[in-house]
């Protein structure tokens, strides 16, 4: 009985004007958001490749001398992600640029050839366009898949029959599903198409499975829209009803409460400017001066005199240096903590809207949510602890090395407090972003996928109960 | 076929729609049920489709009670309603098919459709018009088209012939002879004294939820069916 139900739901909403509108607006929307990624994303690559061989080829100069190689800062740039496709993301808002040496590193930036004014335009992604677009279209099409029936008498001709009303609720979702399901799965075809024919792109296996993820999590979106549909339509008598009450629920679940995120974040967490930080380091740096005066480091450690002189210490100077260092980066990593925390508080925050639990979910898989930024961080923090293990491996091979690793050119090249040997480049490890594997991005969206599931189920009891109850008169 | 026992329905307001009806419509009978706007008529159709639950009493159809076991019950009855309401994007073939699968009815061919048509005087051609373009009358013969593809022992009529014109009205009355014949058991609600007269076996006569008479066919086929009900009526409203 369900798969009559569901064919007569289908061939009604294929001969209806609204299906043949959503499908015509949806491929184009996919087809343009295709064309916009590859002409965007070729050149972030062409420019990835460049600064990433300049960066590269500047590493290999440093390693004429070891501690060069330690001291001298390396570039770093984020990779383009292909996956941005499908959700851009933060790609466009955390940074892009890292300069780091094995000590320490300055404060990450964004650089681009990009107008930074271009920002302003949205991304039409995969999210972008089912989250808004095709959350609605789910709406159009359920808003009177129950009392639009009322209204026309077919329902109470239908219940007339020995057919249990939960068959037909199922049928009925089955069906708005498989409806909405046909321009969603059309519009990415051809969205895939589009981007693959660049020669520049590829998606790779692993891609291809998050792909489909973002597939599937799509899919639990759109029920979510699905099923609240069914149930306003089966709490209201009058498809006018419905549509207004939908269109408010919508209005609020997918434009105003994520709009709320910014204040929720500045309400709940401060960050101080970057002004402040940098008045703090300054009185870091002053506080550790004088503790270098008042001889907490050891004596003549403000000295830079050459050996001969007898009036330097060398070891004094490595612990000033690597203890302002410490708290340089202590600070430094506090303040970018501070501004991922409060982004984190407001998107918590904003997790009460299917919309927005979808887009992190989607994000998280893809890999350009800002756990990107955290986990880039961290692989940048362990490469910088890789390096100095490189450093200090090749160091202590050199006997003419005072053995002390700290970040000051001058005294490692007038004490030789590192080697001054050059170092194979291909034995240098060198920084290479990893991509999370299907397994961890599925660990960081799982709270977002449980959250789509239990929306999923509250509104399909809901659409039940209310059904069941539902006056056919 | 169809057994209303001491059948009682007080809606939420307080409003008593059915007071202790009883009647039995049997195999081959055409059951008219007459009466003004908020008889109970239709509150009776709503509580053997299961649409609303009565107060007490019980209704039910070929032995299987219509609120506790409705779905059995809905398996040995067809519904016509006052305004076939059918899917104006389908065609009519589609909508027979949508409607005879509900009912289990799989596998039809052309010939059944065909034959379904004839039977209650609509053209084949028919068959391939999209129900938007169908009127009233037309309609209603499919409503009925629908119901014998089903074939089941009872049908529910409610106000069948309102807003039919003559000719129409006389071809229903037409086929609901041959639907009798086959031996089907009908409950029809009506305001049309006139054509319950034609066509009713026996007629019952509703007020305010109660069930004031109940007249077989030789106590109105040579009488004036019209006086019979307002008698009855004025008679009600004396008790």
């Amino acid at each position: 009985m369900i798969s009559q139900i569901v064919r007569k739901e289908i061939l009604e909403n294929f001969l209806s004007l609204r299906f043949v509108l959503s499908l015509l607006l949806v491929i184009l929307i996919f087809a343009v958001s295709g064309f916009v990624f590859i002409s965007k994303h070729e050149q972030q690559l062409q420019d990835y490749s460049k600064d990433t061989n300049r960066s590269l080829a500047n590493l290999r100069d440093q390693t004429s001398r070891l501690y060069r190689l330690a001291i001298n800062k390396q570039e770093v740039y984020r990779k383009p992600k292909v996956l941005a496709l499908c959700a851009e993301g933060f790609e466009k808002s955390i940074p892009n640029h890292f300069r780091f040496n094995a000590f320490s590193g300055d404060y990450p930036q964004i650089r681009g050839r990009t107008n930074a004014l271009l920002f302003r335009f949205c991304d039409v992604d995969w999210v972008f366009i089912i989250s808004l677009f095709l959350s609605f279209g789910a709406l159009i099409f359920a808003y009177n898949s129950i009392c639009g029936e009322k209204e026309a008498g077919t329902l109470r001709l239908m219940l007339a029959g020995s057919i249990p009303r939960h068959k037909v609720l199922l049928g009925k979702y089955l069906a708005l599903m498989f409806t909405l399901g046909v321009p969603m799965l059309l519009g990415i075809l051809i969205n895939l198409i589009i981007v693959t024919s660049s020669e520049n792109i590829s998606i790779d296996a692993g891609q291809w499975y998050k792909i489909l993820v973002i597939i599937i999590l799509s899919f639990l979106y759109l029920s979510i829209f699905v099923l609240l549909g069914m149930f306003i339509s089966s709490r209201t008598s009058r498809s006018a009803s419905s549509m207004v009450i939908l269109l408010f629920l919508w209005v609020g679940l997918v434009i105003l409460i994520p709009s709320f995120g910014r204040i929720v974040s500045k309400t709940f967490q401060k960050v101080p400017t970057q002004a402040e930080m940098q008045r703090r380091l300054s009185e870091l740096m002053e506080q550790m001066f004088q503790d270098m005066l008042s001889g907490k480091y050891g004596e003549n450690a403000g000295s830079a005199a050459p050996l001969e002189s007898g009036i330097c210490n060398p070891p004094a100077r490595a612990r000033f240096y690597n203890a302002g260092i410490e708290e340089r980066n202590k600070i430094m990593d506090e303040h970018l903590n501070q501004m991922t925390a409060q982004v984190v508080i407001g998107r918590r925050f904003i997790r009460i809207s299917p919309a927005e639990i979808y887009r992190q979910a989607c994000e998280a898989i893809a890999g350009t949510g800002i756990g990107r930024f955290s986990e880039l961080r961290r692989q940048i923090n362990q490469y910088q602890a890789d390096l100095k293990d490189y450093v200090r491996s090749k160091d202590t091979e050199d006997p003419n090395s005072l053995h002390l690793l700290y970040d000051e050119m001058f005294t490692a090249s007038l004490w030789k407090t590192m080697s001054h040997k050059p170092v194979d480049f291909d034995t240098v490890p060198k920084f290479q972003e990893r991509d999370l594997a299907l397994g961890q991005s599925l660990q960081w969206a799982i709270w977002d996928i449980g959250l789509l599931a239990v929306f999923n189920l509250v509104f399909f009891a809901a659409a039940f109960v209310s059904f069941l109850r539902y006056d056919v008169r | 076929m169809i057994e209303i026992d001491e059948l009682t329905k007080r809606y939420e307001d307080g409003v008593l729609a059915l007071d202790h009806v009883s009647y039995k419509v049997e195999p081959g009978e055409i059951f008219c049920l007459l009466g003004a706007n908020g008889a109970g008529k239709t509150t009776t159709i709503n509580i053997l489709l299961d649409f609303i639950p009565p107060t007490s009493g019980s209704a039910t159809i070929n032995g299987h009670d219509c609120n506790k076991f409705p779905l059995e019950a809905k398996k040995y009855v067809s519904y016509v309603s006052e305004n076939v309401q059918l899917y104006g994007m389908f065609t009519a073939r589609q909508n027979l098919a949508f409607f005879a699968e509900l009912a289990g009815k799989t596998g039809l061919k052309k010939k059944d459709y065909d034959g379904v048509m004839r039977t209650v005087g609509l053209p084949e051609k028919a068959l391939r018009m999209r129900l938007k373009h169908f009127s009233k009358g037309m309609r209603q013969k499919l409503g009925i088209a629908i119901a014998l593809l089903k074939d089941p022992p009872a049908i529910l009529m409610d106000e069948p012939t309102s807003g039919l014109d003559p000719t129409s009205a006389q071809e229903f009355l037409a086929q609901l002879r041959r639907l009798r014949e086959r031996g089907k058991a009908i409950l029809m609600t009506t305001h049309d004294i006139f054509r319950a007269k034609l066509i009713a076996d026996r007629v019952g006569i509703m007020k305010q939820g109660r069930l004031v008479a109940i007249r077989k066919k030789q106590d109105f086929k040579h009488a004036d069916l019209e006086e019979i009900y307002m008698h009855e009526m004025q008679a009600a409203e004396t008790v």
